[in-house]
């Protein structure tokens, strides 16, 4: 069910732009965000996989929780923080600008909300694999065997940048612990 | 708050669960003992989540909690395992950690619904299993197909119970206040998610406790079997096909009275212990009132580490918002609507229990 809806969408619009930060605050913001989408955002994607027919309902609330973790990535790059409870809320109102470029009118429509028995995981898959895309580098799968080599690289990498930008790295400890 | 019968059909589907997942998977238990590896000092190995859910599915890692009283353990992160094809993810804990969880279980359990959310909103700073992993202990099936640890269910659902109601109890606050603020869209989030916290609540109450969001609506339906004649169950039921419709269309969600009606008859069935019903307050942090003068009519809130700021949209007075009544919220204004949200959102305000 790939729509005309997806023409138009941008994901992370802001990184992208080229326009640059004044705050080191970002690179923090950019490594979590990166962490996020390489190990909760690949573990949702999973669960979207091996949704059967039979789990229409857990097909609906997997699609709120991908908005969810989306908002969260908008909070993070932002540099904001609000409870959980206002996720969805928030981006129905108000959309998620650094993450996704559309009107928040739309995207009860662009994942597929507005149809409570929809199991087609077409255009779930379609939105995740640009949400990957656009994120700038090659995001890491820990949840693949032959992956796990890429995924302590990027670890290294994260540490090394931290380090070389007089930033404390001990901002991953409680990504890690939350796994 | 049980009844004996459901609780033997919960113990009785967890083990199926079970053994129909590994079954089907040709997982035998020479593989599992594999992927645990060797530790003399081991008391428990728990299978756990979506498999004793009965929610597992191709993609489904198996989840596994080992309890031990190795002292050895140096890490409390889990451990992914790669093994014929399967993913396994194991998970160590002291046998007297959980020992010292279940102690404060119970006596958590005790307090008031107040003190309850209070201690129980802290839990994983303070305690050394994670909410998470204390779920999946409780409802864990061993390999002789036991759950060993399932008498404590009584206290878990109580505080889940309490804590899910609370979340419910906080998404038709902002809902109706969203609707007086005309965030009609926000609304609709709220209504939604409101429902999804009272399906987990509900189901709670009747010993199924879920740590997991994305499994509440799967199992309300499941659940059918067991509530089909309850009425609060067809009035969620009800209400969720009404604001899932209200989220596809552009109407105005249509719903919140009912929502608020839905809220008064939870407190009474699920007995939760509200003073006044009609006076559930909103305060404010006095302390940020007036703190730091913007522009007219503005004022900018800084929270007390001081990296988190709100601009609330006019001058507050402590006695003009420090105790609404929950039912005073329909006759808020716009402007007054908004504020409360923005403040709630920011944390500077609480709805109290």
């Amino acid at each position: 069910m790939i729509t005309n809806l997806n023409t138009s969408i941008k994901f992370f619009p802001n990184i992208n732009s080229g326009v640059p930060s004044r705050s080191k605050e970002s690179i923090k913001n950019l490594i979590t965000g990166a962490f996020l989408l390489s190990t909760e955002g690949r573990a949702l994607f999973e669960d979207f996989e091996g949704v059967e027919i039979s789990q229409p309902e857990t097909m609906y609330v997997l699609k709120i929780k991908l908005i969810e973790f989306l908002f969260e990535m908008e909070m993070i790059l932002n540099d904001s923080e609000v409870d959980q409870m206002h996720y969805f809320p928030l981006c129905l109102e108000y959309g998620m600008p650094d993450v996704l470029k559309t009107e928040p009118e739309r995207i009860t429509k662009i994942f597929g909300l507005d149809c409570a028995d929809q199991t087609d995981i077409e255009q779930i898959a379609y939105l995740w694999n640009r949400i990957i895309s656009d994120f700038p580098g090659n995001i890491p799968n820990p949840l693949q065997n032959d992956q796990q080599g890429e995924f302590l690289q990027c670890l290294r990498n994260w540490s090394k940048l931290c380090k070389r930008n007089q930033i404390d790295d001990s901002f991953l400890i409680p990504l890690f612990k939350a796994l | 708050m049980f009844e004996s019968i459901l609780y033997d059909q919960i113990k009785a589907e967890r083990t199926n669960s079970c053994q129909s997942f590994l079954k089907e998977y040709g997982i035998e238990e020479d593989e599992l003992k594999k992927v645990i590896g060797l530790d003399n000092e081991l008391k428990e190995v728990l299978l756990t989540s979506s498999l004793v859910h009965g929610l597992a599915n191709r993609t489904s890692d198996v989840d596994l909690i080992l309890v031990t009283s190795s002292n050895k353990i140096t890490s409390k992160a889990a451990t992914q395992v790669f093994n014929n094809g399967k993913h396994f993810e194991t998970i160590s804990f002291l046998s007297e950690d959980l020992e010292e969880v279940f102690l404060r279980l119970n006596e958590i359990s005790g307090f008031t619904d107040h003190e309850l959310l209070k201690a129980f909103s802290n839990w994983d700073a303070t305690e050394k299993i994670p909410k998470k992993y204390t779920e999946r202990i409780v409802n864990g099936v061993n390999l002789k197909w036991e759950l060993p640890f399932f008498e404590h269910i009584p206290n878990l659902a109580r505080i889940w119970k309490i804590h899910s109601f609370n979340n419910f109890r906080q998404c038709v606050a902002c809902a109706i206040l969203a609707i007086r603020a005309e965030e009609l869209n926000s609304a609709k989030g709220y209504i939604v998610n409101g429902l999804l916290y009272i399906m987990d609540s509900i189901m709670s109450h009747f010993g199924f406790v879920f740590s997991n969001k994305k499994w509440f609506l799967q199992r309300w339906e499941h659940h059918k079997k067991y509530h089909i004649d309850m009425p609060l169950y067809r009035e969620v039921s009800s209400l969720w096909i009404r604001a899932v419709k209200a989220l596809s269309s552009n109407n105005n969600p249509n719903n919140v009275e009912h929502l608020y009606s839905l809220y008064r008859n939870c407190i009474e069935v699920l007995n939760v212990a509200i003073e006044n019903r009609d006076l559930n307050p909103i305060a404010i942090k006095k302390d940020y009132l007036n703190k730091n003068p913007f522009i007219r009519e503005s004022n900018l809130l800084i929270n007390d580490s001081g990296n988190t700021s709100v601009v609330a949209l006019r001058n507050l007075t402590e006695n003009e918002i420090e105790m609404i009544p929950f039912s005073e919220f329909y006759n808020l204004s716009k402007e007054d609507a908004k504020v409360i949200l923005c403040l709630l959102r920011s944390r500077v305000a609480k709805i109290f229990l």
